[in-house]
């Protein structure tokens, strides 16, 4: 779900970088949110246009029963589609769920679904070398430029991923499970 | 690129195609309006709904969306005795079809999202419970009411809440949007209802009590799905049941006047206090023997107005089945799994249906959630 503000701050290319490791997909459901907002974000258009993201179609039958399964928990109205989504992408292929709603984080975490947030993101990319805290610091302004909420600002980051994360385990995300 | 794809569960896509055919004529769309809403060609609505293409999620939510159903109910199998009605078909679609197809599917989402909060573990329903004599006619129909009373010591007064009454006896009670009066089934160990919104409050306890007569009556009734409107025997048999439970006859001699018949403002009280209908009340007043044939008659055309009715309750709210959407013991399993993240707010809102916004939900601290 960070990918729409990665794009408008112009900074997809760091997060492909910060993904070379892993198999990461997004879900058919959120590339046509995505799709929905080039006119208002130009920008977003790069997601669509990007080759290193594989897309979940969620269109076989367990496929879309996982996918309603997660709305009965997260909301059938359209806001929260992108959400259900990805947890169910996530529940289906074993992956780590990438989003910044606390609360789509701890309905997911409640039924044992791996989710974390951008700043985990950032942080993982630190603990293996990829990214010095200054350069994820200043991620986490031009972030924040766009509108997004974010739990620390580009200056905290360092303390706050040593007060609430610690030392980041490397897990894959959106990593298919072999 | 190529939107067809290859079928593999042929059977499951049939079931949904034909949910989307019965939603789209429910809604009186053309298969050219549903395409369009979908930006769809038409033929691929068309091979939709014989199951021969599949729809992805992302199709699947603007189905729900456009239809104004849960996108669960595409992909669930109906309760029983639902499936028992007569099936939609262009050609015989009537007013009253479309409108028990309403009905039917708000049943089936109450009857989900029920299961749902049983499945989480947060919600334990009553055992139904059942008058135990037969009940083969109007009076058998009035005794049953008595025991109702009797047996959760209601006592001969008003009944506060018809959806607490409902839910001590195993019923669970939705008050939904969709149009028509109301219906109810039985599946498994579960009792459910709906009573639509529309329609003015004593009409809403009318139907919420016919529906438990359903229940209380017998299985024989039970399978009777739909809405409510024919007036045949049986019907009859439940709404003596419902009309005796709202006011019971005993209500009438409590009130009347020494020696003379009770006058049209003496039921206008009634009517409020037992918040029931304007018919209704004037329907039991003649067969507690309070009105005659003739007075009632000049009584039906003359529906009190709502400040009469509520001068008559000191202007007291009368919050049953308008603010009062769901059960108690519902609405409580509903916070519960809020509380413990089992569900967003957005979601415990619409299982409250629409009893609730978000901002009436408990604080739930989050903050601390290691992102």
């Amino acid at each position: 779900m960070c990918l729409n503000h990665f794009a408008r701050a112009e900074r997809l290319d760091v997060l492909r970088d910060l993904l070379t490791d892993d198999t990461s997909l997004t879900t058919h459901v959120v590339r046509e949110e995505l799709r929905a907002g080039v006119q208002e974000h130009p920008l977003l258009r790069t997601v669509l246009d990007t080759d290193w993201l594989g897309l979940a179609r969620l269109d076989s039958f367990d496929e879309i029963r996982c996918f309603a399964k997660w709305t009965q928990r997260i909301g059938c109205s359209e806001r929260d589609w992108g959400e259900a989504s990805v947890f169910a992408a996530a529940d289906l292929f074993h992956a780590v769920a990438i989003t910044d709603d606390r609360e789509a984080v701890a309905v997911g975490r409640a039924y044992g679904l791996e989710v974390h947030g951008t700043v985990w993101l950032l942080a993982r990319a630190c603990s293996k070398g990829k990214l010095n805290e200054v350069a994820a610091g200043n991620i986490v302004d031009a972030l924040r430029a766009t509108g997004m909420r974010l739990p620390c600002s580009g200056s905290t980051f360092g303390s706050y991923v040593r007060r609430n994360i610690g030392s980041c385990r490397c897990v894959p995300v959106w990593k298919t499970t072999p | 690129m190529c939107d067809y794809r290859t079928m593999k569960e042929p059977e499951e896509w049939a079931d949904i195609g034909e949910r989307v055919r019965e939603c789209r004529l429910a809604a009186e769309m053309s298969q050219e309006q549903l395409a369009a809403a979908l930006r769809l060609d038409r033929t691929m609505i068309a091979k939709i709904e014989r199951g021969v293409r599949r729809v992805d999620a992302l199709e699947l939510a603007k189905l729900s969306s456009v239809f104004k159903v849960p996108l669960t109910y595409f992909l669930s199998s109906s309760p029983q005795v639902v499936s028992r009605r007569t099936e939609l078909a262009d050609d015989t679609l009537t007013d009253a079809a479309r409108q028990s197809y309403h009905l039917e599917v708000a049943l089936t989402t109450w009857l989900a999202d029920i299961r749902q909060l049983i499945g989480m573990g947060r919600f334990h329903p009553r055992t139904i419970e059942r008058y135990p004599d037969v009940i083969q006619d109007a009076s058998g129909a009035r005794r049953a009411a008595h025991w109702v009373r009797e047996h959760l010591g209601l006592g001969p007064g008003p009944i506060d809440s018809l959806m607490s009454v409902c839910e001590r006896l195993g019923q669970l009670v939705a008050v939904v949007e969709a149009p028509g009066d109301g219906a109810s089934l039985i599946e498994g160990d579960l009792a459910v209802a709906v009573v639509s919104r529309r329609g003015d409050p004593g009409r809403r306890r009318a139907t919420a009590a016919h529906e438990l007569g359903h229940l209380i009556v017998g299985d024989e009734y039970s399978t009777d799905i739909g809405v409510h409107v024919s007036r045949d025997d049986r019907e009859a048999v439940i709404d003596a049941f419902a009309a005796e439970l709202l006011l019971p006859a005993e209500a009438f001699r409590a009130t009347s006047r020494p020696g003379g018949m009770m006058r049209r403002e003496d039921l206008v009280i009634l009517a409020a206090r037992f918040r029931t209908s304007w018919s209704l009340t004037v329907r039991q007043a003649v067969d507690a023997g309070a009105v005659e044939g003739s007075a009632a008659k000049e009584m039906r055309r003359r529906n009190p107005t709502r400040a009469e009715l509520m001068e008559a309750v000191g202007w007291a709210p009368q919050p049953d089945l308008e603010t009062i959407r769901v059960p108690p013991g519902y609405a409580h399993a509903v916070v519960e799994c809020y509380k413990e993240s089992l569900i967003t707010a957005s979601r415990a809102v619409e299982l409250m249906r629409g009893q609730v916004v978000a901002a009436d939900l408990p604080l739930r601290d989050d903050a601390d959630i290691e992102l």
